[in-house]
């Protein structure tokens, strides 16, 4: 086996990974998972592991970009265009109704959160969105913590061509929820000019990610007036 | 004309990498069948669904239909090849796959997903012929979990896992590219580390020690070294000096 073999089966060992994918560009390699709808154990969470498995396989430049699908009952799924199946007539039965759609469930113009990335060794945390199959990645330091993944969040929408520059007025753990996910409320002034404050909230597989789900749940309503 | 399905047949035996056989079948069938396109949808027991497209490409907001695609051969345009046997190519890649899966358990350690102690060996006696061919110098250092026993004994066996589990955590958290851990015992873990003289090993382990991300104190564990060129030439007695200078330093506590 050569290395990318055996990063793509340990990537692919990660609990939830259904697909991976390299692409190599001019100044890094690209390794793109698909995760199905689980959430991550606390201990191990899934992109900080394929960031450490990429890490220890990979010696030039990389970046993890993880795309979660979300499960909706399947009648609410189009049927998807078939265009050419071998597959055994059983094994058709028990598919899910599983589509890859944004965080707040709308099929809008919204941006979508691929990862959030923490690094501790060199205190930086990275956020990466997806907007109309253009990706942007936002950093700030890690130890700031909740306000971190929200200035991050900030920082990546901004590099979507965003010009504004709101800030955080708090962004609060409220508890966890059923599934024991994190659930983070966060208050942004300044989004749009004169307007009231904004506020998201939203669950996530950590603070962090709950953070950032909420800040971009909050900036999303606001998409078509600041880009 | 070939048919892939009898090429994958044919080298599925021979082959390393389940992987790079889906892969290359795939893109055989792009390049045989003058496709655009070619995914497959694979359902494994143990790692569940798995989707491949045809040269190792990321899925792109086109390939939704992937995504709530039962298994099968998936190509653009449609493959209209009556003489092409396409389940049998699938059935292939689900054992190409499984077969990676199998290799890959065989070669670690269950509990913490670290090398075994088979592996290891392989591993080292692999650094020491390179180092007496070509004068590479690395550090083998054995390293023992404290307590292990008391901790099983009086927490109870959950408790020592998550202990074992931990270090490794901390190792893969810790060591370069290049450098190879293992469990090779029931509280031993071992490490090839090339390029580093003994003195930094200290430095390293500190490194383990002080690891960020995790909710408890590093486990205790002590540890012995043992360096090529110079102490040993064979791997046997590589270990037995690791191992004494590890008594040791337990010995000296």
């Amino acid at each position: 086996m050569n290395s990318l073999d055996d990063l793509e089966l340990e990537l692919r060992k990660l609990p939830g990974v259904k697909a991976a994918g390299f692409d190599e560009r001019e100044d890094m390699l690209l390794v793109q998972l698909h995760l199905g709808d689980r959430i991550d154990a606390p201990e191990h969470p899934v992109p900080i592991d394929a960031s450490r498995i990429v890490a220890r396989h990979i010696e030039e430049r990389t970046a993890v970009e993880i795309v979660r699908w979300r499960s909706f009952p399947a009648a609410a799924v189009a049927a998807p265009p078939v265009v050419d199946v071998t597959a055994p007539a059983a094994a058709a039965e028990g598919v899910a109704g599983e589509v890859a759609i944004d965080d707040t469930g709308s099929f809008g113009r919204r941006a979508r959160l691929l990862a959030v990335l923490a690094f501790p060794d060199s205190d930086e945390l990275e956020v990466h969105l997806i907007l109309d199959g253009r990706r942007t990645i936002g950093r700030a330091v890690s130890s700031s913590g909740l306000l971190g993944a929200v200035e991050a969040t900030l920082a990546a929408v901004r590099e979507l061509g965003a010009t504004f520059t709101p800030h955080a007025l708090f962004a609060r753990e409220i508890e966890n929820d059923a599934d024991e996910r994190a659930v983070v409320a966060v208050a942004l002034e300044g989004v749009v000019d004169d307007a009231p404050t904004d506020y998201g909230i939203a669950a996530g597989a950590s603070p962090i990610d709950a953070a950032a789900r909420s800040t971009l749940a909050a900036l999303n309503r606001r998409l078509a007036q600041v880009l | 004309m070939t048919d892939p399905s009898e090429e994958l047949l044919a080298t599925i035996a021979t082959t390393d990498s389940g992987i790079a056989l889906i892969y290359q079948s795939l893109d055989a069938l792009v390049e045989q069948f003058s496709l655009e396109d070619a995914a497959v949808v694979l359902e494994e027991r143990q790692i569940g669904r798995q989707i491949f497209c045809a040269g190792r490409r990321p899925l792109s907001q086109d390939d939704d239909e992937l995504l709530v695609a039962p298994p099968g051969l998936y190509t653009q345009p449609a493959l209209e090849h009556d003489d092409f046997d396409r389940s049998l190519m699938l059935s292939l890649c689900v054992l190409a796959l499984r077969l990676d899966v199998v290799r890959y358990d065989a070669w670690h350690d269950p509990l913490t997903g670290l090398y075994d102690r088979r592996s290891f060996i392989r591993l080292l006696e692999m650094a020491i012929a390179r180092s007496n061919r070509y004068g590479w110098q690395f550090t083998l250092v054995v390293l023992d979990l404290d307590h292990l026993k008391v901790v099983n004994d009086t927490e109870g066996h959950p408790a020592g896992d998550a202990a074992l589990r931990e270090l490794g955590d901390r190792f893969r958290r810790v060591l370069r590219i290049g450098d190879d851990a293992a469990r090779i015992g029931g509280d031993e873990f071992a490490m090839i580390l090339p390029n580093t003289p003994p003195e930094a090993v200290e430095l390293l382990m500190e490194r383990v020690r002080s690891a960020e991300g995790f909710d408890r104190p590093c486990p205790s564990f002590s540890y012995g070294w043992a360096q090529i060129p110079g102490d040993a030439t064979e791997h046997e007695e590589l270990m037995k000096i690791a191992d004494q200078r590890l008594y040791e330093k337990k010995a000296g506590r």
